[in-house]
């Protein structure tokens, strides 16, 4: 049964100093990307990767999140927000879904 | 593929569904909650008696219907035999993530001019389901052993009316993960996996 879990806020905070890869892209080259976000904006995350500043799109991409001690799988429709609108619209949507317990 | 059951069969057969959730009056250990309603009052106060961490399903009459839609605890509107939905009702279902039971069981207790006027009720209410992309669920709905069909049977009928059976799936699918996998959090967001928890197996 469903408790209350941890790491979920990660809709709900700015990406910047995050570790994550890109899963799934329309642009299969983007697929594999995989690098620290160094910035970000309503759209688009700046990964720094080991070839190295690429930006990424987050409408219609899939992210891999390193998050605390999570591995987290996140749309990147989730948080196609500006990082400092985030905080309130990613609670809000947690509080929304149904089952959640933040 | 998931089946909504109304009762506990002694022996389960492999009818093609992926599992079963038993939608009980008296829930167990795993399963939903059926909560029968006469009015809307009446549906609030059981609603306070259920346990969060459950399938909650509601069946009544369309005032109970709609009203239960408004409810955060509930997730399905139970198909019964004479169940109304208006389109208010429904249109409010999409926006408040209620899911919708379209079941087969009613139309076979069911025989002659009722049973025809079920269908015509179904298609109009599948009208709408497409209309607003509603949650739904297409399942038996059995009560006895003799009303439970094949996966292949129940998603064949209901395609016939016009059903999109691979949404009907993904909706059931996301119904129950998001009470019985601890991974799952919301649509589009799930945890892969947990660090601590692989150096402990490695090491």
């Amino acid at each position: 049964m469903r408790g209350r879990v941890q790491g979920v806020d990660v809709i709900a905070r700015d990406w910047i100093g995050l570790m994550v890869e890109v899963v799934e892209s329309p642009n299969e080259y983007e697929i594999g990307l995989k690098g620290e976000v160094v910035d970000e904006t309503q759209n688009t995350l700046r990964i720094m990767t080991e070839k190295g500043l690429k930006i990424v799109v987050k409408k219609k991409r899939t992210f891999r999140v390193w998050y605390g001690d999570k591995i987290m799988r996140i749309k990147g429709d989730l948080i196609s927000y500006r990082p400092e609108e985030r905080i309130k619209k990613g609670l809000v949507m947690l509080k929304r879904a149904k089952g959640v317990r933040i | 593929m998931y089946d909504f059951l109304r009762f506990v069969p002694e022996n389960l057969m492999d009818l093609g569904f992926k599992s079963y959730i038993f939608m009980l009056e008296k829930p167990g250990i795993c399963g939903g909650v059926v909560v029968k309603a006469e009015n809307p009052d009446d549906l609030r106060k059981k609603l306070r008696k259920v346990r969060k961490n459950i399938i909650v399903g509601v069946t009544g009459n369309e005032a109970v219907c709609r009203e239960a839609v408004m409810r955060r605890k509930v997730d399905l509107i139970l198909d019964s035999d004479n169940r109304q939905l208006d389109y208010a009702t429904i249109k409010l279902a999409a926006e408040k993530d209620v899911a919708i039971e379209l079941s087969l069981a009613k139309f076979i207790r069911n025989k002659g001019l009722s049973r025809m006027q079920l269908f015509e009720r179904l298609c109009d209410e599948v009208r709408v389901i497409k209309k607003f992309d509603v949650p739904f669920v297409v399942t038996t709905a059995a009560e006895n052993v003799y009303e439970m069909r094949t996966r292949r049977q129940v998603e064949n009928f209901f395609s016939f009316f016009g059903c999109e059976i691979v949404k009907a799936r993904q909706h059931a699918t996301r119904l129950v993960r998001k009470y019985y996998d601890t991974r799952f959090i919301m649509d589009g967001f799930e945890i892969e996996a947990e660090l601590e928890a692989d150096v402990k197996k490695k090491g």
